[in-house]
C-alpha cells in the first residue's frame, strides 16, 4: 500500500482505573467522544469501524448505542493484543480501497478485578475466574493441570528465555522500572510511583520467575483512534500521524505454551520483520521511539529480538545503561507507561501514545521524534505498524 | 487487481456432525483450494466469521506451518457471508495479500435461529399472500437440490470455504475465474437486540439506499441480476429483500421469473449463515449449478436483513 | 464437592480419544498417517503437511521437564490447596510437547531436564488428569 496514504487524525480515551463503575459502552462512548473531538469530527462522520470481536459493544450495537448509523465499512478481529495493529491496518485498507472515508477503531474494556458484570468471560473482570468447569478448546488442554492465567503461560516462557539465553530478573526489572519512570510523568497512568530495581525485585511471585512488577495492570478504561485519508487529514486541526507502513500475520504458534516451542516462531518473526522493514524503507537504527506491547515484561524483551533490534537472545542485555528510558535513551519504550503502568487497553493505549510521539505532545516527549514504531504482542497473531511525520 | 474467487469448497451438509467445525473448516478449505488448483503454499491470507469454532490456529495444516501475511473477520452473524467476500477481495485488490481462503463451518443451528425463522414466517404469511407462493417455490427448489437434505428443519452441519486472487495471472489463466463487481456493508441495528431502532431504519430506507450504493459502484442496475441469493427465511423475508434491491416484477405472485431466487432453495439447502448462497452463486455463474439458470452472467448475493448486513454483486467468467 | 475439582475437559471430536485415553490410563497421542510426526494437542490436520490422516498410539509417559513456573498465587479455587505449585511443559520422548502439573518434589527444585513419568489421576467417574511424577 502507498506510505503515508492514511493518518490517524484523532486519540481520545476515558480515564483509566481499576474500577470505573461505568457500562463498558459508555467507556467506548466516552474515549470515541473524545477522539472526534480531537479530530475536529463527529459520529455523522465516520463511515468505518474496525473492531475487536471481544468488544462487548458489537456491530449491531453501534448505530443504535454509540450512534454511528452512517457505518458502510467494518471489519473485526480476534486476539486482543495481537491484533491492535492489524486494526490499524483494516483501516488504512478500508480508506484506499474506497470503502470508507473516515475510520474508528476502539477498545473498551472493564478488566478491572473488581469489574466483572456478568458470567461471560468478555463480562469485564477476569477472563479466566469464568472458566467454565466443562472445557472444550485450547483451555483443555492447560487448564485442568494448573496453568490457566496468561502470566503462568508467559512464565513458563520467561522461564526457558532464562535458561537459553541467561536473561536474569534485572532485565526483567529493568523493562519495568524503565516503563514506570515513563508514568511517572503521565498524568492519566494508573500507577505513578517511582520504581527501583529492588521495588521490583521485592514484588511478590504470581508464577515464578514472574513477579507482580512484571505483569500488566489490571484496569477499566478504553482508547479510540479515528483515522482518514492524507488528502483529508491535511485539513483536519492535529498534526497526521501517517501510517508508513505496517504489517499483520497469523501463524500457528499462538502464546499457548504447547505451541509456542514446536513451531519454528522465529523464522516467522525473522520474515514479518524483514518485509515490514524492506517495504516501509527504513531500519530498526531509525525508530524514534517505540510502542511494544508490555503484557509482561519478557514479552517487551522478545518483541525487541522479534523485530530486529537486537539478535535474537539479546533482547535482555539490550535493556542494559538505561535504553529503554526516554526522553534520552537509546530506545524509549512506552514513553506512556505502557500497559505495565499507565494502563491494560489491549495495546490500544500504545497507539494513542503514538501518535502523541508524532504530533510532540507526550508528556515523555522524544525531541524531534519523526518515526515511530508499534508491535502488537509477540504471540499469534502479531503485527507492527510504523507511524510518522 | 481485479479481485475474484477462483476456486470454492464445500463440505457435505448434514444435520448433525461429530467433526469439530475446524474439521469442516479444513475439509472445505481443502476442496477449495483443489478447485482453485493452487498449493496450499500459495495462501497468503484468511478471513472468516468472527467469534467462530475455527479460528485460524486451529487450521494449521492449512497453513503448513507459516505465517500467513493476511487476516481478519466479519462479525459472526447470517448478514455477514457477502461481506467475507468484500474482505477477502479488498486484500487482494489492494495487493496486501496473493491468495486469501475465506471460509465459514458450523456444527449447529445458531441458537435461537429456527425461532426468528419461524416466527418471521408466521409474521409475514399472516400479512402477504404472495408470501406462501414464494415458501413453496422455495421449497420446490430445494426438492431439486441434490445437495439439500429436504425436511421441516434444514441442516446446520457443514462448512464452505472460497479462494480469492487476482484476475490478472499472467501465463496460468485461472479456470472459471468469478469477479467481485461491486460489494456493500450496512450496519442496520439489530433486529434482535435494538427492535426499535431497527423498525426506524426499515422505514428510513438505509439498506435501500445502500442497495443503490452497491448498484452505483458495480455500474450495474437492478434489471441486470440474473441470479439472486437472498438470505431470507422460507418466504419471509424475500419480498423485503427484493424491495430493498429492487428486483422482481411488481405484482408478480410467486416468486419472480427474473431474477431467479435462490434457485438452490436458500436456506432451505442448509443454514449456515448465508456461506452457502456465495458458493451457488459462483456455481451459477460458472455454469455449473445443479438447478443451472441459463446465461446467468451477474449474480448478486445478500446477507440477512436483520442485523449488519452485506451485500455483493458477481460476474461470470468473460 | 464441585468447587474443589479444576475445569474439567469436555472432549470435542479431535480430543476424544486423548481423554479416553487417560481414563484407560493410557496417554494417547496423534501420528499423521502421512508424515509420521507425533503432535499435541490433538487437531484435525497436521501442521506440518496438512494431511487430514492421522493414527492414535499410546506414548510411554516418559519424558523430561522443557520448562516451568512455580504459581504463587491463586487462580482457580481447585489451585489454592495446592500454592505452591510447579507446572508447566514436558518433553515427552516421542518429540511433543505437553503442558503438566510436576509432582513427587518440592516445586523449588525443579530444573530443565529432569526426568518424569506421567500418572494419571482419576478425579471423576468420566475424567482421569495425566500429571508427572518425577522420576
Amino acid at each position: 500500500m502507498r506510505p503515508r496514504a492514511a493518518a490517524i487524525v484523532g486519540i481520545g480515551q476515558s480515564a483509566f482505573s481499576k474500577h470505573l463503575g461505568v457500562t463498558e459502552a459508555e467507556v467506548a462512548a466516552t474515549a470515541i467522544g473524545a477522539a472526534l473531538a480531537d479530530a475536529g469530527l463527529t459520529p455523522a462522520d465516520v463511515d468505518g469501524l474496525c473492531l475487536y470481536d471481544i468488544e462487548s459493544t458489537t456491530i449491531g450495537d453501534a448505530a443504535a448505542v454509540l450512534g454511528l448509523d452512517h457505518l458502510r465499512f467494518f471489519s473485526t478481529h480476534s486476539h486482543g493484543g495481537g491484533s491492535y495493529c492489524a486494526v490499524v491496518l483494516h483501516a488504512t485498507a478500508a480508506l484506499a480501497a474506497g470503502h470508507a472515508s473516515v475510520v474508528l477503531a476502539f477498545r473498551a474494556r472493564n478488566r478491572g478485578r473488581g469489574s466483572s458484570y456478568g458470567k461471560g468471560s468478555n463480562e469485564g473482570g477476569r477472563p479466566w475466574e469464568k472458566i467454565a468447569p466443562r472445557i472444550s478448546g485450547f483451555y483443555q488442554w492447560q487448564v485442568p493441570f494448573g496453568i490457566v492465567s496468561p502470566v503462568q503461560e508467559m512464565a513458563i516462557i520467561a522461564r526457558r528465555h532464562m535458561l537459553d539465553h541467561g536473561t536474569t530478573e534485572d532485565h526483567l526489572g529493568e523493562v519495568a522500572c524503565a516503563a514506570r519512570s515513563h508514568a511517572v510523568r503521565n498524568p492519566h497512568a494508573m500507577q505513578r510511583e517511582p520504581m527501583t530495581l529492588a521495588d521490583h525485585h521485592a514484588s511478590r511471585f504470581i508464577a515464578e520467575p514472574l513477579r507482580l512488577l512484571d505483569c500488566c495492570l489490571e484496569s477499566d478504561g478504553g482508547c479510540a483512534i479515528v483515522l482518514t485519508t492524507a488528502e483529508r487529514a491535511r485539513d483536519l486541526r492535529q498534526r497526521p500521524a501517517y501510517v508508513l507502513d505496517g504489517v499483520q500475520c497469523v501463524g500457528p504458534a499462538h502464546h499457548h505454551p504447547h505451541d509456542w516451542f514446536v513451531f519454528d516462531r522465529r523464522r516467522w518473526m525473522a520474515a514479518a520483520a524483514e518485509r515490514l522493514w524492506g517495504s516501509a524503507g527504513v531500519r530498526p537504527t531509525d525508530v524514534d521511539a517505540a510502542m511494544l506491547y508490555d503484557h509482561f515484561t519478557p514479552m517487551v524483551l522478545i518483541a525487541l529480538e522479534d523485530w530486529g533490534f537486537c539478535a535474537p537472545g539479546e533482547g535482555g542485555p539490550f535493556t542494559e545503561h538505561g535504553a529503554l528510558r526516554g526522553p534520552g535513551g537509546r530506545l524509549p519504550v512506552n514513553t506512556h507507561g505502557g500497559q505495565l503502568s499507565e494502563a491494560f487497553i489491549h495495546g490500544f493505549n500504545n497507539l494513542n501514545e503514538a501518535v502523541r510521539q508524532v504530533r510532540g505532545t507526550s508528556t515523555c516527549q522524544v525531541p524531534d521524534a519523526e518515526l515511530v514504531f508499534v508491535a502488537a504482542a509477540s504471540s499469534d497473531p502479531y503485527g507492527a505498524v510504523l507511524l510518522c511525520r | 487487481m481485479t479481485p475474484a474467487v477462483v476456486g470454492i469448497g464445500t463440505t457435505p451438509f448434514a444435520r448433525r456432525t461429530r467433526a469439530s467445525a475446524s474439521a469442516l473448516a479444513a475439509r472445505a478449505i481443502e476442496a477449495a483450494v483443489r478447485d482453485a488448483r493452487i498449493g496450499f503454499d500459495e495462501i497468503d491470507g484468511l478471513v472468516r466469521f468472527d467469534r467462530g469454532a475455527a479460528w485460524e490456529y486451529d487450521l494449521p495444516g492449512v497453513m503448513r506451518l507459516r505465517a500467513l501475511d493476511y487476516y481478519g473477520a466479519v462479525p459472526d452473524g447470517p448478514g455477514s457471508a457477502p461481506a467475507l467476500v468484500r474482505l477477502a477481495a479488498m486484500a487482494v485488490s489492494l495487493g496486501l495479500a496473493r491468495v486469501v481462503v475465506g471460509y465459514h463451518a458450523r456444527t449447529e443451528a445458531r441458537p435461537g435461529a429456527a425461532d426468528v425463522l419461524h416466527a418471521a414466517a408466521l409474521l409475514a404469511r399472516r400479512q402477504e399472500p404472495r408470501v406462501a407462493a414464494i415458501t413453496q417455490a422455495l421449497r420446490r427448489a430445494a426438492a431439486r437440490n441434490p445437495r439439500a437434505l429436504n425436511g421441516a428443519i434444514p441442516p446446520a452441519a457443514g462448512g464452505c470455504a472460497f479462494v480469492m486472487s487476482a484476475l490478472e495471472r499472467p501465463g496460468r489463466p485461472w479456470r472459471k475465474p468469478v469477479r467481485v463487481l461491486g460489494s456493500m456493508q450496512v450496519a442496520i441495528p439489530s433486529a434482535s437486540r435494538h427492535l426499535v431502532a431497527w423498525l426506524a431504519s426499515r422505514r428510513e430506507g438505509v439498506l435501500r439506499a445502500a442497495a443503490r450504493r452497491l448498484y452505483r459502484e458495480a455500474r450495474l442496475r437492478p434489471a441486470d441480476v440474473d441470479v439472486a441469493c437472498l438470505y431470507a427465511a422460507p418466504g419471509a423475508l424475500v419480498l423485503p429483500a427484493l424491495g430493498d434491491y429492487g428486483l422482481g416484477e411488481r405484482g408478480a405472485a410467486g416468486l419472480p421469473r427474473r431474477p431467479r431466487v435462490n434457485p438452490h432453495g436458500g436456506q432451505l439447502e442448509a443454514s449456515l449463515d448465508g456461506i452457502n448462497d456465495v458458493i451457488e452463486a459462483v456455481r451459477q455463474l460458472r455454469g455449473e449449478a445443479a438447478s443451472q439458470v441459463r446465461g446467468a452472467r451477474i449474480a448478486l448475493v445478500a446477507g440477512s436483513p436483520l442485523e449488519p448486513t452485506s451485500a455483493v454483486l458477481l460476474g461470470a467468467p468473460a | 464437592m464441585d468447587d474443589v475439582l479444576p475445569p474439567l475437559p469436555e472432549p470435542g471430536p479431535d480430543g476424544r480419544e486423548f481423554w479416553d485415553g487417560c481414563r484407560r490410563h493410557e496417554l494417547r497421542l496423534q501420528r499423521c498417517a502421512s508424515c509420521d510426526r507425533a503432535r499435541f494437542a490433538p487437531r484435525p490436520a497436521c501442521p506440518w503437511c496438512g494431511s487430514l490422516r492421522a493414527v492414535w498410539f499410546t506414548a510411554s509417559g516418559r519424558g523430561r521437564v522443557f520448562s516451568w513456573t512455580v504459581v504463587h498465587r491463586p487462580t482457580l479455587p481447585a489451585f489454592l490447596p495446592m500454592l505452591p505449585y510447579a507446572a508447566g511443559l514436558i518433553a515427552l520422548e516421542e518429540g511433543v510437547l505437553m503442558v503438566g502439573q510436576i509432582r513427587g518434589c518440592d516445586p523449588q527444585a525443579v530444573r530443565a531436564g529432569m526426568e518424569v513419568r506421567v500418572e494419571f489421576d482419576d478425579v471423576t467417574a468420566d475424567v482421569s488428569l495425566p500429571h508427572w511424577r518425577v522420576v
